[in-house]
């Protein structure tokens, strides 16, 4: 049994479950699972041990099947910070003291009532007097709660006040309780909190490495991203992916976004391309584009190994019923409507009634290389000049960046674009089925966009940038022409999914045989590739 | 034999479960007539359903009416027609609420009783909620309009207790049971595994809570998990579909069954098959089984680890415990014996019939009154948008009547005399009333009084509602209304029932509205009963833009006036070929496009020395050169700068009819060139008077051209060289294509009278 480890270094704040990293790691081990002959282990800070057994819980790894090495306990400062926002937490709920103090208000009203009632129907003074006086003192009683309940609101809010007019009045204090609230709420945009996060993480990581450096048997190690230097401190055979620098190719955009941690994070992934010892990559374009003329590295110790197809189909086709399309587009439409819900600073989404809306449909963040701006200019087009009726859904935040919601605004678009986020994979996997057409616009990927067989193989057609990780994958003239246009030519993209608009069928079924074989290579492919990789490397010691 | 006494039942539910129990309970109280539907959802959920046509034999009605209601889709809510024949036949119908348009429909067409059969739910919902949530409030209204002929149809005696009034009180307890209880204990337990059933994981939230807390509870005893998985599930203990003869050895073979539901109104089948099978259940405390005798028997833990224990010495092979549980469990049968249930069925219907008896009384001694019907105009409009709403009312009055049905529309415009002069309402027949009316605004808590007093009491979300006021009852002497428009700035007082009438969404477009106002205008179309359209282009909108249900929107025929030109004929071929002019109409709102018209005419006179004068009428035009607004401020500057537009161009403003028609008769054509809107009349206009026109190509013009048969003439409003090339084009083309316009025969058989049966049906419809 040859054995090989995977390196992980996340920061605390990562759910691995809600990132793309952490499905392929899913897919990566299941496809590893497969194989008899070989086993990984994985090491980690000891922050993301607890993440790691939900993620492989979540995709029904059998608990124990992976060995995680990790620092046994958690530094206290983390500690500390976790016991802090939890209990912020628990404070925003409405927990059992809210619950208890409805259900005594109920009991107490209930009382008075029954006393007064009984008071108004009484024929006798006598009853009356009795029953006056715990009808009275219930009545201070409550009067003087209630007093006391008022004056501590009103306390309450004067404190917001004062706090107010002596953050206006002293900087030092404002500043001393904005940093103090940002490292509880943001912890990721306080500097303060990065430098003991990066000191916390360097006394971590020698301890991972320690832990890394007992094992032997281990043959080589393998990093899933670029963002730990660290890495490249162990000693053994390395292979680090490096799935694309894409600060390095729209500097400009990504410059306000992130703020000094991303570039940070930048001198990071410099660091640790510049001290790996092999690299693995999803194109060839990122490999001799980026790697070796940006940076400069030996190709030959460049491997290329491709995505397996990320298919969404298991997610949401129905079985068993006796017409299970039907049944599948009802619950895809189910999925899309509760999708729907997630929406972001929606204006007419409450009262959207129509669940068989029709809409084309991109799924990503909004980030300076997605070429948003572009996809909004060619949708206007179609939709006030070509009439084409359809609704655009995306997954981003507009806010992220700003461009994005203010061209919405000015355009009037905000009943028609519509932007969601939080969706779950079933969610997703129900747009992509419900939508008409997936379109892609993106100006630059590691590797060819997930979109093609995501969108394939719940059966939406898909129009794409041509770019040339997409060129490398979808190879066929005739293909390319009916289906990819110029990213920097909206006018190309809006013909083009007009064109597809209105020839969906004709698309659909040639797109179909180039998804059929996409889709035979699955990840236990991909995890075949890697592992010869890792044995090459590992002999090489 | 049918029972003469007894009713004809529609048993609108096709949980196959529940049918093995339900039909031949009812069969047995003496109903032997039951009409089942033959079709429902594609709906994931309903995994339990079937269809069966068995009853279909023993209904004594035609063949004919009895296709109608197999073809009904009844989860949908079905026809007036389906439900017309509902009544001729059957007295009673039980329904389940998968959409709310069952209960809608059932309480505005069936005459009869309606039961809305309850089976419990889960513990965080009522049905109260669940109604008002899948009605938006509108529910309890329509529950309170059945009055005495709804019955809450409860299967457990406490299910209604949470419930608020107007379901508790109506409550009626019809208990379920199984449809067999005998015993078939074949059971030997050789397979020491734990059956738990759970179905629906891979899309149901609560099923996949149940299944990932069993996982986590008993991960380390052997379990299968049975339950149908339309969405497969990646986890092999999950069994998913197993043909018959596989779910029959596993209820022999496997060890024991564990029941985890708590659930205190919810009870599944899976338990009690287990019972038949002699499989040992253990369940967990506080659910239905408890009510069912269950508290003391040996099978029955509080808590989880009192279950574990019990199914580990249960798979440890202690015989004592299982045999006790077997033998004890089967106590939990009896409530579910037909036999056992059959007696509060009886009393249960003994109930209805007095019911029936009642209302049919009550139907006898109601008497039939005629309809009244009011047509409002919401702001003050003029022109083309007013004659709509005038040939609207006209095609409502003239269709009831030719429906032989009596009808009286009333015509309501605001109070205002400038803008609604008499003479406007010259052609209106003498049967359609006039009624000036203003807008009156209640706050929350008066239009919640308001609804009150009107018995149509529900939840109000909105701070401010507006109601038409004209100084008598505020419309509340006409039984529905028709909105000419969505233009509402609050909501409208939801005391009558209404159709909106919507011509465009030009917002979508044309980015002149205001977020918040926009959305308070698609929010009264949501309100409304019913959408009417009349473009395709528009039905697209309301379901695309404004997200209406397709069932909600209608799209009718456009309505055209029949342009009378009294003393005026047709223009002559004299008076076309000495006419050096055309007309081009329009208004001051920022669709007609005014800046790329301008720029083309520029063109057209400056660089293609177009020969043709360019007469501007409509609303306001006189004052096209003046205005500010940011569409028309630019546009004084052009014609500054241009002598040939300056000497070419003449501001007519707004003309009289006849005027106007005396100005277009003479023309070259019309010249239509808004960008886009829902159509307009002034091109049937003109080719009533003989004369083409040069329009925008936009699909709402297409639709016209298309119903009409004008031969219009096309332009592309975006480009000003092309508007300018297509009207030089029209200096040698307009003669031609006048000559194959639609004569005013071919133009009449468009007439209103031809579309008001249309208009009326659609009416009809709803009332």
């Amino acid at each position: 049994m040859k054995k090989y480890g995977i390196y992980l270094a996340y920061p605390p704040t990562i759910d691995l479950r809600g990132q793309g990293l952490g499905k392929h790691l899913s897919e990566f081990l299941k496809g590893a699972q497969e194989r008899g002959d070989v086993e990984f282990v994985i090491a980690c800070p000891s922050w993301m041990r607890q993440n790691l057994e939900r993620l492989f819980e979540d995709a029904l790894l059998a608990k124990g099947s992976f060995e995680i090495i990790a620092p046994t306990k958690k530094p206290s400062l983390l500690r500390l910070y976790e016991f802090v926002t939890s209990l912020k937490r628990t404070s925003q709920k409405k927990g059992k003291g809210a619950r208890f103090w409805k259900l005594f208000s109920l009991m107490a009203n209930k009382l008075y009532v029954s006393l007064i009632k009984q008071f108004a129907g009484t024929r006798s003074l006598f009853m009356m007097a009795v029953l006056a006086v715990p009808a009275i003192a219930l009545l201070l009683v409550a009067t003087f709660v209630g007093v006391i309940v008022k004056v501590l609101l009103q306390l309450w809010s004067v404190r917001k006040r004062v706090l107010q007019v002596v953050k206006k009045n002293t900087p030092f204090v404002n500043g001393v309780i904005t940093r103090a609230s940002r490292i509880g709420s943001q912890p990721k945009d306080s500097s303060i909190a990065t430098l003991l996060y990066r000191l916390m993480e360097t006394s971590e990581v020698s301890m991972m490495h320690r832990l890394i450096h007992a094992r032997e048997d281990i043959r080589a190690w393998y990093s899933p991203a670029a963002f730990w230097p660290h890495f490249n401190q162990i000693n053994a055979p390395r292979l680090m992916c490096v799935p694309d620098v894409v600060l390095a190719s729209f500097p400009v955009g990504f410059s306000k976004l992130g703020g000094q941690r991303f570039l940070e994070n930048f001198y990071q992934v410099e660091q640790a391309i510049l001290t790996a010892q092999y690299l693995v990559t999803y194109s060839e374009d990122i490999k001799w584009r980026t790697l070796v003329e940006r940076y400069h590295v030996d190709a030959q110790r460049i491997s290329i190994v491709r995505h397996g197809a990320n298919k969404l189909d298991s997610l949401v086709v129905v079985k068993g019923f006796p017409d299970n399309l039907a049944a599948t587009n009802v619950l895809c439409r189910n999925l899309f409507k509760q999708a729907l819900h997630k929406s972001v600073r929606l204006s007419t989404h409450s009262v959207f009634d129509n669940s068989e809306v029709k809409f084309l449909f991109y799924a990503s963040q909004f980030r300076p290389n997605k070429n948003i701006i572009s996809l909004l200019r060619a949708y206007k087009y179609l939709l006030t000049r070509r009439y084409i009726g359809h609704k655009l859904v995306l997954t981003g935040d507009p806010y992220v960046l700003p461009e994005i919601a203010k061209f919405i605004k000015d355009n009037g678009l905000e009943s028609d674009v519509l932007c969601l986020k939080g969706l779950t994979n079933q969610e997703l996997a129900g747009c992509y089925q419900a939508a008409d057409l997936v379109v892609n616009p993106t100006l630059s990927e590691g590797g060819c966009p997930f979109t093609f067989t995501e969108a394939l193989s719940v059966g939406t057609p898909v129009v794409m940038s041509r770019i040339p990780v997409t060129e490398e994958v979808i190879t066929n003239d005739e293909l390319q022409k009916q289906m990819l246009f110029d990213p920097y030519d909206w006018k190309d993209m809006a013909a083009k999914i007009e064109w597809a608009l209105k020839n969906s069928d004709t698309l659909l079924a040639q797109q179909k045989s180039l998804y059929d074989q996409l889709s035979m290579r699955s990840w236990r492919h991909v995890v075949d590739e890697y592992v010869e990789i890792l044995d090459r490397i590992s002999s090489d010691r | 034999m049918q029972n003469p006494k007894m009713p004809r039942v529609m048993w609108l539910i096709n949980h196959t479960s529940a049918r093995k129990f339900e039909v031949p309970m009812l069969k047995a109280i003496g109903i032997n007539e039951i009409f089942q539907p033959k079709s429902f959802a594609n709906d994931p959920t309903f995994r339990s359903a079937s269809i069966d046509w068995s009853e279909d034999k023993n209904l004594t009605i035609s063949k004919d009416e009895l296709a109608v209601l197999n073809a009904a889709d009844w989860y949908s809510g079905a026809s007036k027609i389906a439900w017309e024949i509902a009544n001729k036949y059957f007295q009673v119908v039980f329904f389940i609420l998968h959409k709310p348009e069952v209960l809608k429909f059932a309480s505005k067409y069936f005459k009869g009783v309606v039961i809305w059969r309850t089976y419990g739910l889960d513990e965080s919902l009522t049905y109260t909620n669940v109604l008002n949530m899948l009605s938006k409030g509108e529910g309890e209204s329509w529950v309170k309009t059945l009055g005495q002929r709804f019955y809450f149809g409860e299967a457990y005696p406490h299910l209604a207790d949470q419930e608020l009034g107007f379901l508790k009180n109506r409550r009626i307890y019809l208990p379920l049971g199984l449809g067999s209880t005998a015993i078939e204990d074949k059971w030997n337990g050789s397979c020491k595994t734990i059956l738990f059933v759970c179905p629906d994981i891979g899309f149901n939230p609560y099923y996949a809570n149940v299944y990932k807390k069993f996982t986590t509870d008993f991960d380390d005893l052997p379990f299968v998990i049975g339950g149908a998985q339309p969405i497969d599930i990646n986890d092999p203990r999950v069994l998913g579909f197993v043909p018959q003869e596989t779910h029959e050895r596993n209820m022999q073979e496997l060890r024991v069954m564990f029941y985890h539901s708590t659930e205190p109104n919810h009870i599944h089948y899976h338990p009690f098959e287990a019972i038949r099978a002699g499989m040992p259940l253990i369940f967990m405390a506080g659910g239905i089984l408890d009510r069912f005798g269950g508290v003391d028997l040996p099978g029955r833990c509080r808590t989880v680890k009192e279950a574990r224990k019990k199914i580990e010495r249960i798979l440890n092979d202690d015989w004592g415990l299982i045999e006790g549980i077997r033998r004890s469990q089967l106590r939990l049968l009896e409530p579910m014996k037909p036999a056992n249930c059959e007696a509060a069925w009886q009393r249960g219907f003994e109930q209805i019939l007095t019911t029936l008896e009642m209302a049919k009384a009550n139907q006898l001694m109601a008497q039939k009154q005629n309809t009244k019907v009011a047509v409002i105009v919401p702001v003050a409009y003029r022109g083309g948008s007013l004659r709509g709403a005038k040939l609207l009312a006209q095609a409502i009055d003239f269709g009831a009547r030719q429906d032989g049905e009596n009808v009286e529309v009333i015509f309501a415009h605001l109070d205002s005399p400038d803008e609604y002069p008499d003479s406007e309402f010259q052609d209106f027949p003498l049967s359609i009333k006039r009624r000036p009316y203003q807008w009156k605004y209640l706050k929350q808590d008066e239009a919640h009084r308001a609804m009150a007093y009107a018995g149509l009491e529900r939840d109000l979300f909105s701070q401010k509602y507006q109601v038409p006021s004209d100084g008598i009852n505020d419309f509340l002497d006409c039984d529905f209304w028709i909105i000419v428009s969505d233009r509402l700035a609050f909501p409208l007082l939801p005391v009558r029932p209404y159709v909106m009438m919507v011509y465009d969404y030009l917002q979508r477009y044309e980015p002149f509205l205001s977020a918040s106002i926009n959305r308070q205008f698609i929010e009264a179309a949501h309100q409304a009963q019913k959408v009417w359209v009349t473009t395709e282009f528009t039905r697209q909108d309301a379901l695309q833009y404004a997200g209406l249900p397709h069932a909600k929107v209608s799209k009718l025929p456009m309505l055209a006036p029949e342009f009378v030109s009294g003393d005026l004929s047709l223009s002559s071929e004299t008076q076309y070929g000495e006419s050096d002019y055309f007309v081009w109409t329009t208004n001051l709102a920022p669709h007609k496009n005014h800046k790329n018209a301008i720029q083309a005419l520029q063109i057209y006179y400056e660089q293609l020395n177009g020969t043709f004068k360019c007469h501007v009428t409509g609303v306001l035009t006189q004052e096209l050169l003046k205005r500010k607004e940011p569409h028309l401020k630019e546009l004084a500057r052009i014609v500054s700068f241009s002598p040939f537009l300056k000497r070419n161009m003449k501001l007519l403003g707004e003309l009289p009819e006849m005027s106007y028609q005396d100005e277009l008769s003479r023309s070259k054509f019309l010249w239509h060139a808004g960008r886009i809107d829902n159509g307009t009349f002034s091109v049937i206009e003109a080719a009533y008077l003989g004369v083409p026109s040069l329009s925008s190509d936009y699909p709402a013009m297409r639709e016209i051209d298309r119903q009409f048969a004008l031969n219009l003439a096309w332009m592309d409003a975006d480009s000003p060289l092309n508007m300018a090339t297509q009207l030089k084009k029209m200096e040698t083309s307009a003669s031609l294509i006048k000559s194959s316009l639609p004569d005013r025969a071919q133009l009449a058989t468009e007439s209103l009278a031809r579309h008001a049966n249309t208009y009326w049906a659609a009416l009809k419809e709803c009332l």
